[in-house]
């Protein structure tokens, strides 16, 4: 009977994890709505990642994952040209809900005891921006960010040399987007450091 | 929502009898409400709609008028028969014409404000007034743009549906009289009628305790296996498990 009684309890809090879970990706909808509006991009399109999607055919190789879409999600929000017309622009924010797998070398994606703890790991946004001239093609290859130099909570900023392209991944705490006035300031920190390095000047709208 | 009723623009929405949102329900609704706002209140909701650092008058004096749906004389437009702009503001100091899209996704162009703009210097003599026009949702950019016409020249707002309601709800910060702050309410309201909700921040995330032995209950194979039991397999390629 014990042991039910521990199923039930799992139970209750597999309730409240998944209520959690969408009061909290219904914020982190809204904030990417806001940087996407403040930083005038024009539409949001979201791609998982971590896993596949879930498959509508169930079969040996579908993960539980596939069905988690929070887990690591990102959030394409366009290109821009800039007013003279010959840089273009794009970006993307991933969000991740859990840096705990990337925080160690030895993780298994299936194996949730080598993730670190939770307590140990971080929630955050990675910003990447890939900056290029109008007439050269895209670099954008977004798996570098499960580098583990990328996606741990360790990450702050990096610029990155890719042929032609210059790309921006800028790391920041989800804990950061408490209200208005801090979203507004992280989004300040983002475009001085394009602006400081020489890269684009972003204004917020 | 009332002058969409006034005139006629719910045909499409009252099917079966379901209302089903559209445009001109969703700028009934929102601008109908606005109008009843003070003057100020207004110009401070529509300014900061429009982005941080935007043009937009900060003091565009007392709303004297608010239409809808006119019909304007489309000579020299791309229009063959009339022009109808969905709102036209008129202030102290400003005539202000509101081009409103349903969604944020897109569908504004510049000809059209063009043909609007043409439209109201054919239909209202010149009143002194400002013409600036407000594009309002449906918008590829937010930035302000502005139009030439012969020598004239316009300035063009853009705002997101979402940075309008995300405005309305950033007056609620202010110390308004009940009625303004009903008023702000409703409006609030019709935006979720209308599939609009504003931001939440993680401020309002509340913690909630977990079990931390919960995934451990889940991960090992014995403990709930224990009363679930692999039955013998069905003709079919489905497992199933017997409760």
């Amino acid at each position: 009977m014990g042991n039910i009684e521990s199923i039930r309890q799992a139970l209750c809090d597999v309730r409240k994890a998944h209520r959690i879970i969408y009061a909290y990706q219904k914020r982190m909808m809204d904030i990417v709505r806001f940087i996407g509006n403040k930083l005038d991009f024009p539409f949001v399109e979201g791609y998982k990642h971590f896993s596949n999607g879930a498959p509508k055919k169930i079969s040996s190789g579908t993960w539980a994952w596939d069905y988690l879409y929070t887990y690591l999600y990102e959030y394409y929000l366009g290109t821009k040209v800039n007013p003279e017309n010959n840089i273009e622009y794009a970006l993307s924010i991933f969000q991740f809900s859990d840096t705990g797998f990337f925080e160690s070398d030895k993780s298994v994606r299936t194996n949730l005891s080598t993730f670190v703890e939770e307590e140990a790991a971080e929630s955050k946004f990675l910003f990447f921006l890939e900056i290029k001239p109008k007439e050269c093609p895209w670099w954008w290859k977004t798996e570098v960010i499960n580098k583990k130099e990328f996606a741990t909570k360790n990450h702050t900023s990096t610029i990155l040399k890719e042929g032609e392209s210059i790309i921006v991944l800028y790391s920041v705490g989800i804990e950061k987007f408490i209200d208005e006035k801090s979203a507004l300031e992280v989004l300040n920190e983002f475009c001085a450091l394009c602006s400081n390095e020489g890269l684009i000047e972003l204004t917020l709208h | 929502m009332l002058q969409a009723l006034l005139h006629k623009k719910l045909k499409a929405s009252f099917v079966d009898p379901t209302f089903k949102p559209s445009e001109d329900t969703l700028t009934s609704s929102v601008i109908g409400l606005l109008q009843y706002l003070p003057s100020d209140i207004l110009s401070s909701i529509l300014k900061d709609a429009c982005g941080i650092c935007n043009s937009f008058p900060i003091e565009i004096g007392d709303v004297l008028d608010i239409r809808f749906w006119e019909h304007w004389d489309s000579n020299n437009t791309t229009n063959s028969k009339l022009v109808e702009p969905d709102v036209l503001i008129v202030t102290e100091y400003y005539n202000i014409i509101v081009e409103a899209k349903r969604s944020d996704d897109g569908g504004q162009y510049r000809e059209q404000w063009q043909n609007e703009i043409i439209a109201y210097r054919n239909s209202y003599s010149d009143d002194g007034h400002k013409l600036v026009v407000l594009a309002l949702g449906g918008n590829i950019s937010l930035a302000e743009q502005v139009l030439k016409i012969g020598n004239d020249s316009f300035t063009v707002f853009c705002a997101s549906w979402f940075n309008l309601l995300h405005a309305i709800s950033k007056q609620f910060e202010n110390d308004y009289p009940a009625h303004i702050k009903r008023l702000l309410s409703d409006i609030i309201n019709a935006f979720e009628i209308h599939g609009f909700f504003d931001i939440e921040w993680v401020n309002t995330l509340t913690h909630c305790p977990l079990n931390s032995k919960t995934v451990t209950v889940f991960s090992q194979s014995g403990t709930f296996s224990n009363f679930y039991q692999l039955c013998i397999p069905l003709k079919t390629n489905h497992f199933s498990w017997e409760i």
